[in-house]
């Protein structure tokens, strides 16, 4: 019953996975391309360790496990933030379809 | 166990086209943000890698990965924040050690 629950947290994992790898194709901005990639890794890597913390029984492999789970979670949104920030600074324009506020003071970012 | 080792493979073979993205990308960013998903990925094929294998030690081995990673991306955005994209030169008006710089460089 746990490897059947198991594999099917892989199958989601990769589903996501691919999903994301696809959303680097078919999105038009780098904008839109870091939010696909940033969010079908991030619920990758929770499916994932979810499938794996189902196939393992050592309450040391857990908790690593879950250690790195929780430090992926922090870190991979904070590199999309970081990098759509740097991408402004940078002078990376969003194409003509997706439309920016262009308000007082968004672009002129430190 | 049979699961375990599809997922390992298709994250190794995700790996491909996320590499055609980071050479074919057409601005920096593209490349940081493709570079960053492939780290994700080998830190996945690292992670069912120790259950394949039954090697606990290699858990360690992604979790340092995942540091590694993000240090390196954070070093690379703090280049990229320096450059202009269009002229490809470092801008003075970003940071106060830039303006030192092209200062004294112009």
């Amino acid at each position: 019953m746990t490897t059947i629950l198991a594999n099917l947290c892989f199958v989601g994992a990769f589903l996501f996975l691919g999903v994301g790898t696809l959303g680097l194709f078919r999105m038009p901005d780098i904008y839109a391309r870091l939010q696909t990639v940033a969010l079908g890794d991030t619920l990758g890597v929770g499916l994932t360790a979810l499938g794996l913390l189902m196939l393992t029984t050592d309450r040391v492999i857990r908790i690593k496990l879950i250690m790195l789970v929780a430090i992926f979670w922090i870190i991979n949104p904070t590199i999309a933030h970081l990098v759509a920030k740097a991408s402004l600074v940078h002078g990376v324009d969003p194409t003509a379809e997706i439309k920016v506020e262009k308000g007082e003071g968004s672009w002129d970012l430190p | 166990m049979g699961g375990a080792f599809w997922l390992f493979a298709g994250t190794i073979c995700l790996i491909f086209p996320i590499l055609f993205r980071a050479v074919k990308g057409p601005t920096a960013p593209d490349r940081v943000v493709a570079i960053n998903a492939v780290s994700t990925n080998i830190t996945l094929a690292i992670l069912l890698w120790a259950f394949l294998q039954r090697e606990p030690m290699f858990i360690d081995v992604a979790l340092v990965f995942v540091i590694c990673g993000f240090v390196g991306v954070v070093c690379t955005l703090q280049v990229l924040t320096t450059v202009n994209a269009d002229t490809l030169t470092t801008t003075a008006k970003q940071t106060k050690r830039g303006q030192n710089d092209g200062g004294d460089a112009a």
